[in-house]
């Protein structure tokens, strides 16, 4: 918390600012678990981000996601493992000596004080001469487009203007890290989107080391330098949006990300990375194989509605199946369908297919992947 | 009122009338409870006001106001608010600050809360006299808390706790203490744990959470705690009697009322009384309320609009 390592207030972005980004806000979590009662909600977490890095824990609720950010934050004492910042360990240094900027999902604004008082707060809690007080609130109001709500309530604000104060009021004090825990999960969905935008021009412009918690896959691959998937307390892989969309390494970080059509399969052959798996009902489909997949194993084969082909039936090769209904989303069709085998399948489709229409599918072995069972 | 009226009319389609007659119908529910409060609440008070402006012939002469001029022109009746005053008061303060830290503490659940809780509320149940009753024998000459300290030759003498100003106090404290610790446990229970983990977040230490934003939240309960404490023990009466010292340091406003009316059976005066001791707790009252309206009114959980 030395003045040293404080980032440059907020404003434009400055070259010495740019210069300081990756030296700064670096963290590393090591083995960081956290038990309440028989439930493990954190198990051996490790983690390095660097200086002004944007990181998204992503997982279902219950995964932990939220559980690592309060340990980060200092709301709760690990059971093990450390954190560093910048090399320090931060196991002694209770929340208020932190520093951190944390965005609650609640935002829990301070209801009892005006937009203004409640950014000031932290700035007041740190000694701050009551003229830089003024001076920083205001222009932190500015970054986030709110200076005409100075003097009002957080009750008398809309859900977008109070999310945009809970933000103020952690940048304000120009934090080594930056904590949110779904901060958009209470907006609406225009709202949510506008407000993605806003996070994301802000850690552009102030390039904040960032931990950012979510259940939402869109806003992790949108606003996210690296993504970490987790599930049941684990963190099961860690990598840029890039690498978790077109290379999941479990069924489940596939299934997070859009491999809608998931199939319990038996692995009859392997040959290099191609696979031949069939499932209970007999289909037989061709996949690539992941790390961890051998002939005659249990597998889980998973392909996204965009990379199956449906075809009206009775021209050449594919899987014969029915048309369920299909369901109209903007720029193409999904259709659920039911293979004659008895499997079922979610196809995106550039045309609508008539309910009980006979098609043939066919998915594109490389697209198609065949992970071991969870 | 014009709101349910609309929405009543005409759910999806509600008339554009810009001005829609005023309708008396949603507020019939509302006749039973007048009616309670008129007869119950406001007839009696303009009985007694009324009352209290006809002072008996004795006293006639002195006018419309003869009965509230010899409440305070007789230093013995002028006492018996210092009297109660100085019971109500330090025990109201002293139930809140007992009570403050309790509900703040109880406030979520802990093993054995409501083992705890039910403990505390139990002096409600009681009742003045059993209390009473039960205060005369165990802070008594010969009850335990004598005995304890004759026993460990903390004193040479009893003590005595009870028929006197601190046997009011120690009842008045006692029984007063559920109904303030019962409304700070409400409002404690309200406030949002995430504000002061914000609060944490942003740099505050325990004493800067609790008076910037524990305290100024939990201000509307404490106000509401204060109020119905003054005016129940600015009212006592058995208790003043029954381990107090009537005839003198706790002669309250409440007996001097009495003996007006049922010892020398002059109503008027005693109507009098009654009035000066209303106006009284209403000053009170004000005074609180004026104070907790300066500090923060509205929700206690994190603005989520």
């Amino acid at each position: 918390m030395s003045a040293e390592t404080r980032v440059e207030p907020p404003g434009p972005p400055g070259g010495s600012l740019a210069a300081r980004r990756h030296t700064i806000g670096r963290v590393e979590i090591r083995g960081l678990s956290k038990h309440f009662g028989d439930v493990a909600a954190l198990t051996a977490f490790d983690l390095d981000v660097h200086g002004g890095e944007f990181v998204s824990l992503l997982g279902p609720s219950g995964c932990g996601k939220s559980t690592a950010l309060n340990l980060l934050a200092g709301l709760l004492e690990p059971d093990a493992g450390q954190i560093l910042l910048d090399g320090q360990d931060l196991g002694p240094v209770p929340p208020e000596r932190r520093g951190f900027g944390v965005v609650f999902q609640s935002y829990a604004l301070f209801p009892h004080l005006t937009v203004g008082r409640n950014v000031a707060f932290g700035l007041e809690m740190m000694g701050t001469p009551p003229a830089d007080v003024a001076r920083r609130v205001r222009q932190t109001l500015a970054l986030v487009h709110l200076e005409e709500t100075i003097d009002r309530y957080p009750a008398q604000l809309s859900g977008g203007q109070q999310q945009r104060v809970a933000l103020a009021r952690a940048l304000v004090i120009e934090p080594r890290l930056l904590l949110m825990d779904e901060p958009l999960s209470n907006l609406d969905a225009k709202l949510r989107l506008e407000m993605r935008l806003e996070i994301r021009r802000l850690h552009q412009t102030l390039g904040l080391t960032t931990i950012y918690v979510t259940h939402d896959q869109e806003e992790a691959l949108s606003l996210s330098d690296r993504i970490g998937l987790m599930k049941d307390g684990m963190l099961r892989q860690v990598g840029t949006p890039e690498e978790v969309y077109l290379r999941p390494q479990s069924a489940f970080v596939a299934n997070f990300f859009g491999y809608r059509n998931l199939f319990r399969v038996r692995v009859e052959s392997v040959r290099g990375t191609r696979a031949e798996v069939a499932t209970s009902g007999g289909l037989r489909l061709t996949g690539t194989v992941r790390d961890g997949v051998a002939a005659g194993a249990e597998a889980v084969a998973a392909v996204r509605p965009e990379d199956v082909e449906a075809r009206p039936a009775g021209s050449g090769p594919g899987i014969p199946a029915k048309v369920e209904f299909a369901e109209f989303i903007g720029d193409a069709f999904e259709c659920s369908m039911v293979a004659d085998a008895g499997d079922p399948f979610v196809v995106r489709t550039p045309s609508r297919f008539e309910r009980g229409a006979s098609v043939l599918l066919n998915a594109d072995p490389e697209r198609l992947l065949v992970f071991p069972p969870e | 009122m014009q709101r349910t009226a609309g929405m009543r009319a005409g759910g999806g389609t509600a008339p554009v009338t810009p001005r829609a007659a005023f309708q008396w119908g949603p507020l019939l529910p509302l006749a039973p409870a007048l009616f309670v409060v008129l007869t119950l609440f406001v007839y009696p008070f303009i009985y007694g006001l009324q009352l209290s402006l006809s002072p008996l012939p004795a006293l006639a002469k002195g006018g419309l106001l003869a009965n509230y001029a010899a409440f305070f022109g007789d230093p013995r009746e002028r006492l018996s608010i210092w009297n109660t005053l100085r019971l109500a008061v330090p025990v109201t303060l002293l139930d809140l600050c007992v009570a403050l830290p309790l509900a703040y503490r109880l406030r979520r659940p802990l093993p054995g809360q409501r083992v705890i809780t039910g403990l505390l509320v139990i002096p409600m149940t009681l009742g003045t006299v059993l209390l009473a009753e039960g205060m005369i024998e165990f802070f008594g000459p010969a009850g335990w808390v004598n005995k304890t300290l004759l026993a460990f030759h903390l004193v040479k003498f009893p003590v005595q706790f009870v028929h006197n100003y601190t046997g009011v106090f120690l009842s008045l404290t006692i029984s007063d203490f559920p109904a303030v610790f019962l409304v700070l446990l409400g409002y404690a229970s309200g406030l949002d744990p995430r504000l002061e983990q914000a609060a944490r977040t942003l740099g505050a230490g325990w004493w800067q959470r609790l008076r910037r934003v524990t305290l100024p939240l939990l201000a509307p309960g404490i106000a509401a705690a204060a109020a119905l404490s003054f005016v129940a023990t600015f009212s006592v009466f058995p208790s003043a009697v029954l381990v107090g010292e009537p005839a003198g340091s706790t002669r309250v406003i409440a007996l001097a009322a009495w003996q007006a009316a049922y010892e020398q059976f002059d109503y008027p005066r005693a109507s009098a009384i009654a009035m000066v001791m209303a106006a009284i707790e209403l000053v009170f009252v004000t005074l609180v309320l004026v104070a907790r309206n300066r500090a923060y009114r509205g929700p206690t959980i994190g603005g989520r609009g």
